[in-house]
């Protein structure tokens, strides 16, 4: 008897697809405004969300954060920039000390992840590790998330 | 004996270490003091091989009266920033950079298609730039970092600009800069195919600069 083969199955590879048509950079841009204060830094921000990164990212992240952002507004809630957090770092090369690695002006809220951890300290830098890990448009795209969702658990928390 | 194979010699020379846009300048203004003739003759032997040098050559016999380098818009989009990787060489501009901007660290890519002494062309700015290598472009990474290149005219969405900018701003080093601009130093249009350039989607930068 032959020996069985499984049916052949294609590597799984994401599909390509173009950014989708009709984001609107400046809807973006205003649902980070309370975040990201300063202009500049909302562009920088944006663009990383809106022209870097795989196509498919970009459609998503601009769809979850203006989910967030209305969530947020129906709640009357503004989500401001962490006074604690980790910032996300850019990915150079790893020639630098771990303090001296450039930053982008976005961080993951330690109250959030504090929050999900329950006191316990390793568990909570672990998660704000992995939140802010990998490529800069997805990194980037979690922290503003986080950060929108953590402002909006805390004012609801206020109003129980 | 023909002086072509001399003068596109020195002129290569001039363009790596001052740019092909001031080396333009400074080539035609060489030429025009001796005369109408003198200027068409260096025309024949560079422009073939230099269309900025042709463009500019064509701009000054329509009236241009030389390069205008105003830093004005430039130190706007810098506003804030710390550090300025720049990728190019263009003489004129930078010694108007470097003078308007004191407070910025800048560094210079030491990577070019045209031959430059990169230790000749550094020690011009008096110890205010630095060089850096295409490996090392991140050490210039940062929040208030800008990259900037110079730009040799707009064309329906094409911005031309020396071919290391395309090497030093690739997906992975874009997002290391908080702006990316282009300075145009041509605001002619080029007549002829612009070797020694390539096209980079005017759209691929947060500003390009007059």
């Amino acid at each position: 008897m032959p020996p069985h083969h499984p049916p052949h199955h294609p590597p799984h590879h994401p599909p390509h697809r173009d950014a989708p048509a009709g984001l609107d950079r400046e809807r973006l841009a205003d649902a980070l405004a309370t975040l990201l204060p300063d202009a500049r830094d909302r562009a920088f921000i944006t663009r990383c969300l809106l022209d870097e990164g795989p196509h498919h990212h970009r459609g998503a992240s601009y769809a979850l954060i203006l989910l967030a952002a209305r969530a947020l507004s129906l709640a009357d809630v503004d989500a401001v920039a962490p006074s604690s957090g980790t910032p996300v770092p850019m990915r150079v090369p790893p020639t630098r000390a771990a303090d001296e690695v450039p930053v982008y002006p976005l961080a993951v809220p330690d109250s959030a992840v504090g929050r999900i951890a329950a006191g316990d300290a390793h568990l909570a830098g672990a998660l704000a590790a992995c939140l802010v890990d990998g490529p800069p448009h997805h990194a980037l795209a979690n922290a503003a998330l986080v950060a929108m969702l953590d402002a909006l658990i805390r004012a609801l928390e206020a109003r129980r | 004996m023909s002086r072509a194979p001399d003068l596109r010699g020195a002129f290569l020379t001039a363009a790596g270490e001052l740019g092909l846009c001031a080396a333009s300048w400074l080539f035609l203004r060489a030429a025009r003091a001796h005369g109408a003739a003198e200027l068409e003759a260096m025309r024949e032997v560079i422009a073939p091989s230099f269309p900025v040098f042709d463009a500019v050559v064509e701009a000054f016999e329509r009236g241009s009266a030389g390069p205008s380098v105003d830093a004005r818009a430039v130190l706007s989009a810098i506003d804030g920033a710390t550090r300025v990787l720049l990728v190019g060489v263009e003489a004129d501009h930078l010694d108007a950079l470097v003078a308007a901007a004191p407070t910025c660290e800048l560094a210079l890519l030491t990577e070019s298609a045209l031959p430059a002494d990169w230790s000749r062309v550094i020690a011009n700015f008096g110890g205010r730039v630095r060089g850096v290598r295409l490996g090392d472009l991140h050490t210039f990474a940062g929040p208030r970092s800008v990259a900037m290149t110079f730009a040799y005219g707009v064309d329906h969405g094409t911005t031309y600009v020396v071919p290391e900018w395309l090497r030093a701003m690739g997906p992975d080093t874009r997002p290391h800069f908080r702006e990316l601009l282009a300075w145009n130093v041509l605001p002619f249009p080029m007549r002829r195919y612009p070797r020694w350039l390539a096209e980079a989607p005017t759209a691929t930068f947060t500003g390009v600069l007059p």
